[in-house]
């Protein structure tokens, strides 16, 4: 390490500055950078402090960039966008959609300022003439076609499949949700999570209580430590406990969901798993369940612990 | 892609869906690297990324400046974690009360600065150090970006960022990389 004896107050005060200069941005030969980069010239050491400081800079600069993208991530968001739009949802009246949509509809028509003004905030020109961009002009070929009166008879036409449709979205809505669960999704979900927390050092949204209710007593023979709500793709309401901690890591996760994926009702079905995670998932009582654990004697031992209802 | 749901199929609702998926396909991944930076948990961040995406689908028509798409969704993407930040329970600060002024900002050996490292230091941040540092870092934008974006003064910007920067600095640099550790951030 380059310990350095400590600057003047003048140098400090021009490293402060030095400080701000953002080489992406700033042109060195500018005013008021060139009179400080001048200065650079006759101070070899203060010249050494400004070019460590470039160089590590850079490094963090590129470091932000290093973010492993999760597989099918794109996919997945069409495939929740989707979901979240059919032609269904605005129809059924009176039905919550899922959490995460709500939260939107917050967003844009409630909250208002905060979420409108940051999603409006990078157009500075936020009116502007139709051009060719899209927007405008599809929203006026809309209009067109909705004109046209072939169109209404065929809306008209399909009216009572509509309807028919609306009893099944609102059949679909009451037993959510609406997005695909595949044993790879669920255990990358719940894996993401406990690799947030374990190797990230990170707590659940509204962090981990102590767990004090009868439930999941019922369920297991172990009580649990502590327990979270957390937000999965399939329930923003789910629930993980940890039944204990230490160098061993057990996450006992609930996401309320009919059993697509036809789970027994003992835990006895491996998830896929990678590293040091072992996954094991059953369904019982409405919910799915998942066990998490870096120790593969916690799954051996899951239909010990597991006291069916 | 296949059809999307359009709706009332309307040419609206094909053009919007053609739209926002070709947004999805070009900035997923930018968006979910902002919210992975912000958040410093993959799951949050695909949350976050979710909801910045149905934000976007449905404010699209706001958006008539193709060369600003990266920069929009970012500011969804802010947006939502702010919102969420908002939403979490307050957690124990235990080393951000540290004087920052006092810390030594002498430059020591950077090499082993890598993505996870310097996760590690910025999930040690207050909310508000992580965005500037990530709007800087990350999103490249001026002070003066930062300043509008988060509607505060550009020298309030310049005094947290050099702050946010220092401290960044000091966990980088001092402290080892951890390996996981059961206590750290578990019950």
């Amino acid at each position: 390490m380059n310990e350095e004896q400590p600057f003047s107050h003048e140098k400090e005060q021009l490293r402060r500055m030095l400080e701000l200069f953002q080489p992406a941005v700033d042109r060195p030969d500018s005013e008021p950078w060139l009179a400080l980069h001048q200065q650079l010239e006759g101070d070899p050491k203060l010249r050494q402090w400004w070019h460590q400081m470039q160089r590590m800079d850079e490094k963090i600069r590129d470091a932000f960039r290093e973010v492993a993208i999760p597989e099918a991530l794109a996919e997945r968001i069409v495939d929740r966008l989707r979901s979240s739009h059919s032609p269904q949802v605005p129809a059924v009246a009176g039905v919550q959609p899922p959490n995460a949509i709500r939260d939107v509809a917050d967003c844009e028509s409630q909250e208002g300022a905060v979420c409108e003004q940051a999603a409006a905030e990078p157009l500075p020109q936020p009116v502007s003439p139709p051009g060719p961009d899209g927007v405008i002009m599809t929203e006026a070929g809309a209009a067109r076609a909705m004109r046209g009166g072939w169109r209404r008879r065929a809306l008209l036409a399909v009216g009572g499949l509509a309807v028919a449709a609306g009893v099944a979205a609102l059949a679909l809505w009451l037993l959510p949700p609406a997005v695909p669960l595949t044993e790879q999704q669920l255990a990358y979900s719940v894996r993401s999570m406990v690799d947030s927390w374990v190797e990230h050092g990170q707590q659940p949204s509204g962090g981990w209580r102590p767990y004090e209710a009868a439930e999941p007593v019922a369920l297991l023979r172990w009580r649990p430590q502590y327990w979270a709500q957390v937000s999965v793709p399939w329930d923003h309401q789910a629930r993980v406990y940890t039944v204990r901690s230490g160098q061993t890591h057990f996450y006992l996760f609930q996401i309320r969901h009919s059993n697509q994926l036809g789970l027994p009702p003992v835990p006895s079905q491996p998830l896929p798993s990678s590293g040091a995670w072992k996954m094991g998932a059953w369904y019982a009582s409405g919910c799915i369940y998942v066990a998490v654990t870096n120790d593969p004697r916690w799954l051996d031992g899951l239909s010990g612990m597991y006291r069916p209802a | 892609m296949a059809d999307p749901v359009g709706g009332d199929g309307s040419e609206l609702s094909q053009a919007k869906w053609s739209r926002i998926e070709r947004l999805v396909a070009e900035h997923h991944a930018d968006v979910y690297g902002y919210l992975f930076r912000l958040s410093g948990s993959a799951a949050d961040a695909e949350d976050l990324a979710q909801q910045t995406f149905l934000a976007a689908f449905e404010n699209i028509g706001q958006l008539r400046e193709p060369d600003k798409e990266r920069a929009w969704l970012l500011s969804i993407a802010r947006s939502r974690f702010l919102k969420w930040v908002r939403k979490r329970a307050p957690r124990v600060a235990t080393d951000v009360e540290l004087d920052v002024e006092l810390l030594d900002d002498g430059v020591t050996d950077d090499a082993g600065i890598d993505g996870e490292r310097l996760q590690q230091a910025l999930n040690r941040l207050p909310p508000d150090w992580r965005l500037v540092l990530t709007m800087y870092y990350y999103e490249q934008a001026t002070y003066r970006e930062i300043a509008e974006q988060l509607g505060i003064p550009l020298g309030t910007v310049m005094s947290r960022l050099a702050r946010a920067k220092r401290r960044l600095r000091e966990l980088l640099l001092r402290q080892p990389v951890r390996p996981a550790q059961s206590s750290h951030g578990q019950p």
